[in-house]
């Protein structure tokens, strides 16, 4: 199980390398999205480890479960819906986000919905499947995009056109006092251990979840990789006049003897797959937290065929979800992702606190 | 005796039935002509009645090959199996004598292999079962015999290592043997069927194989084997994805090489799935996605096309289909000089004449033989027809269309499960220790 | 039996999902759907002033015609070219001129204008920055006269169109130290940022071909200064350590040539208005006079180091007095000191800054002969 929950890290990690974080840090670049970095560092981590040991107490059982064992029934049935919109919004908002660049870039003839059509049905169906279904699909999606990834930031910071100065005099910023919204952006980047929420109802007993030193070392990589690479392709100051920074910045780059030679499509290509890899996982943890509010659902842990709410549940997703990519544009995209990001941040970080003190009591009487 | 079943087979012209006397005995013979090897009725029954060495009653119940017979309502069953019926002063016998008619030395013709072993399975299950019992030589190789089709009534053997089974599939797939409702039974791959919940399933959930080598190395993976009577494949379940591209010889040879082609296959099925979908989606989308040069080459070798591009397509498509058809069903001789006339001649003329672009052609061609890579002829065909839906993914939404079409192939086969087993994931070393994912709800 | 229910239950819901999905589908195809050879390449984009005042601009399209037959000087290409009052407007109107749909995701090479750079580069730059389909890395340059005139050219040796400018800016083809490609995500940055300032090669028609030789320097919006060839080449082995160079030197008249298979220059700017600049050379000798093998090579690399020193001396002065900083000492002046004034610091400074420069050439080999 160790190496799912990972996978579930570094592609939540991975995937906010290109959407609204990278924007929300740089046009904080000259006051304090540097010490924010810091700041976000030590408080993900810190809600990692906390959130990975609280839960590590409770095998077996998912956060609906761990909510009914310690709060009352009319709490627990109005808290899940607030948790399933806020896996749904996190994830469907990462979808209309991708989409709209997908369109941008590739496919400008097109209408926007057009695109999501298909993206939103094959999130449908993924979402509908089990829980170790999306967790085998998690884990081949990853060790194929994973590892392009890394090549391709790995190309970025060896590139001779990246401008080392710029990065150093953004880095002195250091001393700026960090701002809220940096630190919700920055912690974005940590946030893959919720998807343990849900994913815990499938771990066995004797789990302990080992080396997790590999959450600071990812996240501190992804971290500045997403702030300074950007920064080194366009300087200091035109690094904020890009919509998609981090496709421009794929764009800079080429491949003089790959066989696609602009790096941007190879970008784009993986995204798409991470993308859709987020919103299946999201879509179904969602689902089973407004599942879950009737307190005789009970979790299965494979299924080849799925159940009929499954559908409706995540049908009516992509219906709210396609409803909100008619409304929504770039300019309200990014005003929206600057709120939400200090929102989950304090949501995220109430969850975590609760489950500390639960396992707290939980140890007492064992 | 003989009364009745002459009821029974009224018309049939080939039931025989004798009522014979030595003097001291009277016995009542009754048998299928065209099932039975009457030398072995000569040798068995008929001499050493007449001769009467020793009372012959005698020798029918000492000898463990006449098997006492209770029930007279499996007589006619027992004939159809090729067995000869006896009455002895009032009790029934019935004696083994079938004549079966298979292939004799059996070589391997449709996974071929260079240095592996060469005999294949053999059509009659006793030997299959006897090939493999030699190479599997353990006490733990259980058989278990089963008799499927209201009509055909072939004969099922089972054979797992009691050992290394999975109870769970073992039952599982004793529950689907025994629920096949069926008439007849005649070849392998329909009773790979009848095991499966799903026959729309786009992929094979089952290995069938000739090699007795994939059957021994199954045996000691774990794997249950299923073979039938008449029919020299057997079925190997549960599988992976993986196992499919997985050809024997990979164990023989040099193990980079192994590694080499264990790549190759994989982007061989890439290449076969996505090729066209992609040279539609690149040529009528994006054909900012190569470079330059490239872009100049094809759009150059298409001016002279007057389609677009997935009628192009399609027209390539349709006549490689029918080649790989055509020279799959013509006698071996034919085939040759078919498959010569179609992708030669016929290739260079489509060109010439501007139905198809050149690049097409090698579109085409690469793909039907990166098709012919994959070890395992089911996985091969199920590979061929997933080619389509990515062409319409392609033709209405482009690049990006084609990248979900992938996507939902990577998404089906993780949730396919074979036999109750994970189909589509990576067995990675190293969480051995653990306990899996997904083992709590079994306590 | 469980499943065989929920499936029985299931059917009619995902085979109505279907047939929905079935009927979007049905009004979107050829939705952007165009063929290839639809489609005309646009393979370098000339953006000049037309001289008129209600037409500022004069867009000139170089377009790649395929051909299925590919030789050397077969090919075809066709140049349009409009007078508008906006670049897109422009290109807009140009498309009325063809027949098949306009495509820029090839396009690689911009070539401004002479007039429009010594103007004003921001509009065009802007435009090619905020189009989807124009590549951050394509390359830009200034073109020695008219663009119309760069785009009318076409070498003999094309195999295609547009190849010879690609190769000699990819840098897959020629791999010449008088070039200096400049990448629109690289103008663009340099463009935006404080401290840096962009350069255009500059590309003139030759007999036959193009030669690129030239680097305009400019401040943030139009050409300031041009470097000779020579300077170029400085400008290249300074700033990008750039080998296969050349440097020069004189002995009783006789010229000494070393080309550079090594070379690193490291630079400070220290606040109070110094650049020490480092610059080591490593290479051989290609041309020299006779029996140079037994001279004293001490001596020949302390000449080599006294030119070097005094060219880019003339260099950076140079530079000083156009008021432009293509190297980003201002870039870097920032990024070495701690202080939120450091670029207007930098600004006041840079008018007077004192160069000091510390050559070291080192010759390997005199070549195959002595």
């Amino acid at each position: 199980m160790n190496r799912y929950f990972y996978y579930s890290f570094v592609m939540v990690a991975m995937l906010n390398l290109m959407l609204y974080v990278p924007a929300v840090l740089l046009e904080n670049r000259l006051n304090g999205a540097v010490s924010s970095l810091i700041v976000a560092l030590v408080i993900g981590t810190l809600l990692a480890y906390a959130s990975t040991s609280a839960l590590s107490k409770f095998p077996g059982l998912g956060l609906p479960e761990i909510l009914r064992l310690f709060l009352p029934e009319w709490l627990v049935k109005t808290l899940l819906p607030v948790y399933a919109f806020m896996w749904f919004f996190a994830s469907s908002f990462a979808l209309i986000g991708f989409t709209l660049l997908m369109n941008r870039v590739l496919t400008p003839d097109q209408p926007a919905w057009n695109l999501y059509l298909i993206l939103g049905l094959l999130c449908v169906y993924g979402a509908t499947r089990s829980a170790l279904t999306i967790l085998y699909l998690l884990e081949i999606t990853m060790l194929l995009v994973a590892p392009l990834v890394l090549l391709i930031l790995f190309k970025g910071v060896r590139s001779p056109d990246l401008s080392w100065d710029a990065i150093y005099t953004i880095a002195q910023y250091v001393n700026r006092f960090p701002t809220l919204s940096s630190v919700g952006a920055g912690t974005f980047i940590f946030t893959g251990y919720i998807n343990m929420a849900i994913f815990n109802r499938v771990n066995p007993p004797n789990f302990r979840l080992k080396g997790r030193w590999i959450i600071p070392a990812t996240g501190t990589l992804i971290l500045l990789a997403t702030f300074f690479l950007p920064i080194g392709f366009h300087g200091t100051m035109g690094v904020e006049r890009y919509l998609y920074v981090w496709t421009q910045t794929a764009d800079s780059m080429t491949m003089r003897y790959g066989f696609i030679e602009r790096v941007v499509f190879v970008f784009l290509f993986l995204y798409l797959g991470l993308s859709l890899m987020y919103a299946i996982t999201g879509w179904n943890q969602s689902m089973e937290f407004i599942l879950s509010v009737s307190k005789k659902y009970k979790f299965k842990v494979d299924y080849s065929i799925a159940p009929a709410a499954n559908w409706w549940v995540c049908g009516s997703f992509f219906a709210l979800s396609f409803v909100g990519l008619l409304f929504l544009n770039e300019r309200i995209d990014f005003e929206i992702a600057e709120v939400w990001l200090i929102v989950r941040m304090f949501l995220e970080a109430a969850t975590v606190l609760f489950l500390i003190v639960v396992s707290w009591r939980r140890k007492k009487p064992i | 005796m003989l009364q009745r079943i002459n009821e029974l087979f009224a018309t049939s012209n080939d039931v025989k039935t004798h009522r014979i006397s030595n003097g001291s005995l009277i016995l009542e013979v009754a048998y299928i002509a065209t099932l039975v090897e009457e030398n072995k009725l000569y040798d068995a029954i008929f001499v050493p009645f007449s001769r009467e060495l020793k009372p012959f009653a005698d020798v029918v119940r000492s000898d463990p090959s006449f098997k006492p017979v209770e029930d007279p309502a499996i007589w006619t069953d027992l004939m159809l199996r090729g067995y000869v019926l006896l009455k002895v002063e009032q009790s029934f016998f019935c004696y083994f004598a079938a004549k079966v008619i298979r292939n004799t030395s059996p070589q391997t013709s449709v996974e071929s292999s260079i240095e592996g072993p060469q005999i294949a399975l053999s059509e009659d299950l006793s030997d299959s079962a006897n090939i493999i019992r030699a190479r599997y030589a353990t006490p733990d190789l259980q058989v278990e015999e089963y008799t499927v089709g209201y009509l055909s009534k072939t004969q099922i053997l089972m054979m797992f290592d009691q050992r290394r089974a999975d109870p769970k599939v073992l039952s599982l797939v004793r529950a689907k043997i025994r629920g096949i409702q069926t008439d007849i039974l005649s070849a392998t791959g329909e009773l790979a069927k009848a095991l499966n919940d799903n026959r729309k399933r786009l992929f094979p959930m089952e290995l069938i194989t000739e090699r007795v080598d994939r059957v021994s190395r199954g045996l000691a993976n774990g794997k249950v084997i299923v073979m039938m009577q008449g029919s020299m494949f057997a079925i190997i379940l549960p599988i992976t994805f993986f196992d499919l591209m997985v050809a024997t010889e990979d164990r023989y040879e040099n193990f980079w090489m192994s590694i080499l082609l264990l790549s190759l296959r994989f982007c061989a099925l890439l290449l076969t799935t996505t090729l066209p979908a992609l040279y539609i989606a690149i040529v009528s989308y994006n054909p900012e996605l190569f470079r330059v040069q490239l872009a100049f080459s094809i759009a150059g070798s298409r001016a002279a096309v007057p389609y677009p591009s997935f009628v192009e397509v399609f027209i390539m498509l349709f006549m490689i289909e029918m080649l790989v058809e055509a020279s799959v069903r013509l006698p071996k001789y034919i085939g040759s000089t078919a498959t010569t006339v179609g992708g030669l001649i016929l290739g260079q003329a489509a060109q010439q004449a501007g139905l198809v672009s050149s690049i097409m052609i090698i579109v085409t061609s690469v793909m039907a033989i990166s098709n012919f890579v994959i070890p395992v002829y089911s996985l091969s065909l199920s590979v061929r027809f997933i080619k389509y839906p990515l062409i319409l993914l392609a033709i209405f939404f482009g690049l990006p269309g084609v990248a979900c079409g992938l996507f939902f192939f990577v998404i089906y086969l993780c949730n396919q499960r074979s036999f109750g087993r994970p189909y589509f994931r990576l067995i990675l070393p190293g969480d051995l220790k653990h306990t899996d994912i997904g083992e709590v709800n079994h306590e | 039996m469980k499943s065989r229910a929920a499936r029985k239950r299931m059917m009619p819901l995902r085979s109505w999902l279907l047939a929905v999905m079935a009927l979007l589908l049905l009004p979107l195809g050829g939705c952007g759907f165009v063929d290839i050879d639809k489609r005309f390449f646009v393979v370098a984009v000339a953006i000049d002033k037309s001289g008129s005042e209600q037409k500022p601009y004069r867009i000139t399209l170089r377009l790649s015609i395929p051909n299925s037959k590919i030789e050397p000087g077969m090919e075809k290409s066709q140049v349009e070219t409009i007078e508008a009052a906006e670049i897109s407007e422009g290109v807009r109107r140009i498309k009325a001129l063809l027949d098949k749909e306009l495509d820029l995701g090839h396009c690689k090479m911009f070539v401004l204008g002479k007039k429009l750079s010594h103007d004003d580069i921001s509009d065009a730059v802007d435009w090619m920055v905020r189009r989807r389909d124009i590549q951050g890395s394509a390359y830009v340059a200034m073109a020695g006269s008219q663009g119309y005139d760069i785009l009318q050219k076409m070498p003999l040796s094309e195999r295609y169109s547009g190849n010879s400018l690609f190769l000699t800016f990819g840098g897959d083809g020629t791999r010449s130290s008088y070039i200096r490609t400049e990448h629109l995500f690289d103008l663009q940055r340099r463009r935006t940022e404080r401290g840096m300032d962009p350069y255009l090669p500059v590309i003139r028609t030759t007999g036959n071909g193009y030669e690129v030789d030239r680097l305009a320097l400019l401040d943030k919006t139009k050409v300031r200064t041009i470097l000779t060839p020579e300077e170029t080449q400085l400008f290249n082995q300074l700033d990008q350590q750039y080998v296969n160079s050349i440097i020069k030197t004189k002995l009783d008249g006789h010229p000494i040539i070393l080309t550079a298979t090594d070379i690193s220059s490291r630079y400070t700017v220290s606040s109070n208005g110094i650049l020490k600049m480092k610059v080591n050379i490593a290479g051989a000798i290609e041309e020299a006079p006779n029996n140079v093998f037994n001279q004293d090579w001490g001596e020949l690399q302390k000449m080599f180091e006294r030119d070097l020193e005094k060219d880019a001396m003339a260099l950076f002065q140079k530079i000083q007095k156009a008021g432009v900083d293509p190297f980003g000492f201002g870039l870097r002046y920032r990024a070495t000191h701690l202080s939120s004034r450091a670029y207007q610091e930098w600004l006041e400074m840079y008018p007077r800054l004192k160069f000091e420069i510390q050559a070291k050439v080192k010759i390997q080999g005199t070549g195959l002969i002595k």
